[in-house]
């Protein structure tokens, strides 16, 4: 059976699974709220505040993971930071930290795209009633892109759950971990592979399968 | 940050050693493109195929790679290219690292870059290939004449954007073993102990390449680019950007 | 030169095409009328397959159009078509749209091919705007370069899918002279259009259709000023009255 060697070393596999499952939920959520700040940021009309947050965008996006994640393991406990006193809370969180920081700026690109694709004839009529900008962004424009950014969303969120495989190369013993060290136990590369790969899938095809039904319902309703 | 650490980048020989990493970043970069272009070419086709012995295989191709984490199949090419290949070349064998990162990395990117030239062909009005074949072209000239003329060049901005992607997965070519510009980066800073100093300087440089490179893919945008394309494309880049 | 016999077609549950019988003779020019969704669109989209028919028999110049062995792209070449909304190729110039086919199908030499595209572009009354991409040309002035695309080929008859319905008064006008130009040459033509003074003054006949049936088929003298069919009327009255 494709996978099985997962039995064999279910302690690997499946704290592992679990692992991978913590730091996509923990970086996802991070993700969540840093991207609608950013995005709130470069949207804002005070043109400092855009600036940051285009900044924070363009800084995450175009530099890799790793180097973040990095950063995060090795070079902040050097300027006194450091996540937990634990070896392995500290790289754990270091984890779920880069997840969050790095999907943050995709997430606030979507978020953005959403703002903007508001009506200003929504914005005009809020603020017109009296509501601050602060009451505008919360109870008529924010509500208003969020149909049209789920289905983007759940794509990064699917990326994320990939890209928890990165979190290997500072020692979190997740899925790609596990199948690295069955595989130097017993060299059986492709069942050590497949069966990390049939658990990545396990996350990432109902992700991919929502939000394909998400992206046809909206079509329908549009 | 300590003082004494950054007056080692005084040092010719240290950014010496950064641009021999730099040079290996570039190099896999583009066999990585080179590869995966025709690759995903040939897959987007196939899933546009009319026949089903070739529509199914690529259509399973596309989505089980997109599916998997980019460095799991580096991981994999990593530890297994050089057997893969005995069969084909002889018992003694070796894939160079280079070759086992960028085959892991072209696998994915083919991926990518066939969803991307799928939805550029799609997006064209029917119209277009509808006065192809009114005027007596054949399939394979529409194809070739009319429509993938346009696909590609609606496809460039995107085509741009996954290379900057492609860019920083060089980084992740590193963990098998290949001296890009990180993994020397890191060579650095386990000699000198300075991680801080030595990540922002790396950091940096991957940022301008990339940085450059995503500004120059906008100035492409085609004034004839459908709008709903553009937003399909940017929707498979936005779930491919992997690391 | 053009034969229908009991043709039917469907998409899905819909019946498009209910039993057309029609024969179209060289240098004829048929304009073909009637509300949307009448199936006037698709019954010419048949005579060049872009649309395959069901049942019944379709021979387009001495081609059995539904014998699964016709040479469809040799048909194609024989049959040209315009659409409502130009498709012209925004990738390529004016002259290189009008070019492509002679080229890739008939082999033509560029020199050879450039030659002949010059030459349309100045039967279509727009030979300056050879070298300009279509973005840059008005809308008249893109369905005159698909007309002169089309007439590359040498087709013997030519399709119209509602030219004019998509541009302005004054577009309409330049568009139709070169229609008229093409009928008065002798051109075998298949127009829809609701284009009443076109039809008056270029064409020979008068289909009218509802409801995917040829509901009336009359010489265009006359037509217009008395109708057999009381649907047709009926359908005249709203048309000409704006």
């Amino acid at each position: 059976m494709p996978g099985g060697i997962a039995f064999e070393f279910p302690q690997l596999y499946f704290t592992g699974l679990w692992l991978t499952i913590q730091i996509s939920v923990l970086g996802l959520l991070g993700a969540l709220v840093l991207g609608t700040l950013v995005a709130v940021l470069r949207v804002s009309p005070i043109a400092p505040l855009g600036w940051i947050g285009a900044a924070y965008v363009e800084f995450f996006r175009n530099t890799p993971l790793v180097a973040l994640l990095f950063f995060l393991f090795l070079g902040l406990p050097l300027i006194g930071l450091r996540f937990s006193t634990d070896t392995f809370e500290n790289i754990f969180r270091a984890a779920a930290v880069g997840m969050g920081l790095y999907h943050g700026a995709y997430v606030a690109e979507v978020v953005r795209g959403g703002l903007l694709g508001v009506d200003r004839g929504q914005i005009e009529a809020a603020r017109s009633l009296g509501l601050s900008y602060a009451q505008m962004l919360r109870y008529v424009q924010l509500p208003q892109t969020f149909r049209s950014v789920i289905p983007p969303l759940g794509n990064i969120g699917i990326a994320l759950v990939k890209n928890t495989s990165l979190a290997s190369t500072i020692g979190v013993a997740e899925l790609l971990y596990a199948a690295e060290i069955v595989e130097s136990r017993t060299f059986r590369a492709e069942e050590a592979f497949i069966a990390a790969t049939l658990l990545y899938l396990v996350l990432t095809i109902p992700l991919g399968i929502a939000v394909n039904a998400l992206e046809r319902r909206m079509l329908v309703a549009r | 940050m300590r003082p004494d650490t950054w007056p080692m980048f005084l040092n010719p020989a240290i950014w010496g050693f950064l641009f021999e990493g730099l040079r290996e970043t570039i190099y896999i970069a583009l066999a990585s493109v080179a590869v995966s272009f025709p690759v995903g070419l040939l897959f987007a086709l196939g899933r546009l195929s009319r026949r089903r012995w070739m529509r199914w295989p690529s259509t399973f191709y596309i989505e089980g790679v997109r599916a998997l984490p980019v460095l799991l199949l580096i991981a994999y090419f990593g530890i297994k290219g050089s057997a893969l290949f005995r069969p084909i070349f002889g018992q003694d064998f070796e894939l160079p690292l280079f070759w086992a990162g960028v085959l892991g990395l072209s696998m994915y990117t083919s991926a990518v870059l066939a969803e991307i030239i799928r939805a550029g062909i799609v997006s064209l009005p029917r119209g277009q290939s509808e006065a192809a074949r009114a005027l007596g072209l054949s399939h394979a000239q529409t194809m070739r004449s009319v429509i993938l003329p346009q696909a590609l060049r609606l496809m460039v901005p995107a085509m741009m954007a996954q290379l900057t992607t492609v860019i920083k997965d060089t980084s992740l070519v590193g963990t098998i073993g290949v001296f890009e510009l990180l993994r020397q980066g890191r060579t650095i800073y386990t000699q000198f102990f300075n991680p801080v100093e030595v990540l922002l300087i790396v950091a940096t440089v991957y940022f301008v390449i990339c940085f450059a490179l995503s500004r120059a893919s906008r100035r492409f945008e085609l004034g004839y680019t459908p709008r709903a394309a553009r937003i399909k494309i940017q929707d498979i880049a936005l779930r491919d950007q992997a690391a | 030169m053009i034969e229908f016999r009991d043709v039917h077609k469907h998409f899905g549950p819909l019946h498009v095409l209910r039993g057309i019988n029609l024969t179209v003779r060289e240098r004829d020019v048929v304009v073909i009328i009637g509300p949307s969704g009448s199936g006037k669109s698709t019954m010419i989209r048949t005579i060049n397959k872009l649309e395959p028919i069901d049942s019944g028999e379709l021979v387009v110049d001495g081609q059995r159009v539904h014998d699964p062995g016709v040479d469809v792209n040799k048909l194609r070449r024989d049959v040209g078509m315009v659409f409502q909304s130009f498709n012209l190729f925004p990738h390529l110039t004016a002259a290189e749209n009008v070019m492509l086919a002679p080229r890739k199908v008939r082999g033509m030499s560029a020199a050879e091919a450039r030659k002949k595209a010059m030459a349309l572009l100045e039967k279509v009354g727009i030979p300056e705007k050879a070298d300009e991409h279509p973005t840059r040309l008005s809308g008249g002035q893109q369905q005159r370069v698909a007309i002169a695309r089309a007439l590359a080929m040498d087709p013997r008859i030519m399709l119209f899918d509602e030219p004019t319905s998509a541009l302005d008064a004054e577009m309409i006008r330049e568009v139709l002279d070169v229609m008229r130009d093409l009928a008065r040459e002798g051109m075998t033509m298949l127009v829809i259009t609701h284009e009443v003074g076109f039809a008056r003054e270029a064409s020979n006949r008068v289909v009218f259709m509802d409801e995917g049936r040829i509901i009336e088929d009359s010489p265009t003298a006359g037509f217009f000023e008395a109708p057999r069919e009381e649907r047709a009327r009926q359908f005249l009255s709203k048309v000409i009255s704006h």
